[in-house]
């Protein structure tokens, strides 16, 4: 089940200003993702011919020495995953970040196959989130900035 | 016999003074440009030998160090990526054997003391600063900077990753993170250009240290330096009517499969050594056991203990037992970082290996000289362009003091 988001994530989960900052430099192949994000759709591109599912890849190599951009598709994805790889964040040097450590950096093992690299969030100690523990995506929304940031947190921290 | 092997040398080598021994505080270029004098005069030869210039970095876009130290080569060129030591060496070979040149010239000055400290400035100003943005925008497609990512110390959020996962896959410990960094010390504690030649590092000290970004301790990272460093290439024919004992290229090998690392996830927890190795050492013609020292890149802990494995030194998976076994110290089996490493005694990316491998084999290493040494394996690793998997390219380079 993919997380159905309200107002307050900022909030509940004590994150400064630096949500409403501007996303800069995005390629401009992946904005189906940022405007899934929007919707509070995490999407993933996946391949229409051998099923394979990617990010940020947008093109499949599995056949043919040119892959088809055309075979390649934007499609609903769970949401979900195992943390893989996770570090504590404990030396910030941007001071916009100072109140909020220690907090943790992951890359999550999508359910679909992909690794995804991501803020996590928790209302606990983020050392209590250990590799192989489930996560789900967290829709942070900012009306100032118009955009939305898939962060991630330990399944069922974040229910209506 | 490989047509490579033993067909070019370098001649001469320099680096500027470093923040230990006096220097720091000048600009990138002007260290760079002390060291290209110093590996000059070291060869014996001219600025206007040089036919053609290498700078081994991404930092800068202008041939401004070469100039600064007299040089009027007939081409400037930047190697934009890492493992540059060793990407310039086979792009030389090329210049030379077709004719272009007779010596080459490779050189790198890093700042990055000075910008750290104009950095820690802004931030008490109470200025936002974004760190190390590079990490974030190529392969993510953006947006992660603004998640936090980079406004830790960036490389060392990225690194700590592939330590974590060495560590949930095969056991590595926190105290065998901190015996790379112990090593590396004793090593440093030898090195009066090394930035701790007079400071020790216990167990209890490593431990004792702040978490950076967990699985990380201070220890766990590179020193941040102002140091430049140069060296100067030629074919081995040249080489014998130079000033200095020509130090020989045996092979080099490139790995670059750290692209797969979106989907091949075995790529997290190893570093391309596993392939650049293969084509180095056929080159030599030799095997991991004829090594007699190696210079790792060790721009963290956990890279080294990956790195070891994926060279042969010891099994994938024991390169934490391997380190602490105390087998790379000062007196060990197979010494590696002899002169302290990126972890305590500066960092110029990996043209510091490369300069610490020839002074070991012309035998210029004094307290720290490996007796007899006559092969070294010297490693570099990185990249910009990737994350959170680093590690994507690594140059391996076998040099020899005997030819055949």
């Amino acid at each position: 089940m993919t997380i159905e988001t309200r107002a307050g994530v900022q909030e509940e989960f004590g994150l400064g200003d630096w949500i409403h900052a501007p996303l800069e430099d995005l390629d401009p192949d992946q904005m189906l993702f940022w405007d899934g994000l929007k919707e509070h759709v995490f999407t993933l591109c996946h391949c229409t011919v051998c099923d394979a599912w990617y990010w940020p890849q947008t093109l499949c190599p599995n056949h043919g020495a040119i892959p088809e951009v055309g075979q390649m598709e934007w499609v609903p994805s769970s949401g979900r995953g195992t943390i893989f790889a996770r570090v504590i964040v404990h030396q910030v040097t941007d001071p916009a970040f100072a109140g909020e450590v220690p907090y943790g950096l992951i890359v999550v093992e999508l359910e679909e196959g992909p690794l995804f690299v991501c803020r996590m969030i928790t209302k606990g100690d983020p050392y209590d989130a250990a590799i192989g523990d489930p996560v789900e995506v967290v829709y942070c929304d900012s009306d100032r900035a118009g955009h939305t940031l898939p962060l991630f947190a330990p399944v069922g921290e974040w229910t209506r | 016999m490989s047509r490579f092997r033993d067909s070019l040398a370098i001649v001469g080598i320099g680096i500027s003074p470093t923040t230990r021994t006096g220097g720091g505080g000048l600009s990138a270029h002007m260290m760079e440009a002390q060291a290209l004098k110093l590996a000059i005069e070291d060869a014996g030869l001219q600025p206007s030998d040089i036919h053609a210039s290498l700078y081994a970095g991404a930092q800068q876009g202008a041939d401004s160090g070469a100039r600064m130290a007299g040089l009027k080569p007939r081409w400037w060129l930047p190697f934009g990526r890492m493992a540059n030591a060793h990407n310039s060496l086979l792009y030389a070979a090329g210049a030379i054997a077709s004719g272009n040149c007779d010596h080459v010239a490779v050189s790198l000055g890093i700042s990055w003391l000075t910008d750290a400290q104009n950095m820690a400035k802004a931030a008490a100003e109470g200025r936002s600063v974004v760190v190390d943005k590079k990490f974030s925008i190529a392969r993510d497609g953006g947006g992660v900077v603004q998640q936090g990512w980079t406004a830790t110390p960036g490389a060392a959020a990225v690194h700590a990753f592939l330590a974590s996962r060495h560590m949930h896959e095969f056991g590595t410990t926190e105290e065998q993170l901190g015996s790379v960094a112990l090593a590396h010390r004793a090593w440093a504690n030898l090195n009066p250009e090394a930035k701790f030649y007079d400071r020790e590092l216990t167990m209890e000290d490593y431990l004792a240290s702040r978490w950076v970004v967990h699985p990380y301790r201070l220890f766990d990272n590179c020193v941040v330096s102002d140091v430049a460093c140069a060296f100067i290439v030629t074919t081995a024919e040249r080489a014998k009517d130079l000033r200095r004992p020509p130090v020989y290229v045996k092979g080099v090998g490139m790995g670059d499969a750290g692209r797969e690392s979106w989907w091949d996830k075995s790529t997290f927890s190893r570093t391309d050594a596993a392939f650049a190795r293969d084509r180095a050492f056929e080159s030599a013609g030799i095997g991991i056991e004829d090594v007699d020292l190696a210079e790792i890149y060790d721009c963290f802990t956990g890279d080294v203990i990956m790195t070891v494995e994926d060279y042969g030194f010891c099994k994938k998976g024991e390169g934490g037992p391997f380190l602490e076994s105390g087998a790379t110290r000062p007196g060990g089996s197979i010494p590696m970082n002899t002169h302290g490493g990126l972890l305590s005694a500066f960092h110029c990316g990996d043209m510091g290996n490369m300069i610490e491998a020839v002074r070991q084999l012309r035998g210029d290493c004094g307290d720290r000289q490996v007796p007899g040494a006559e092969i070294a394996l010297v490693d570099g690793h990185g990249a910009e362009l990737i994350l959170p998997y680093m590690c994507p390219i690594t140059g391996c380079t076998i040099l020899g003091n005997q030819e055949g």
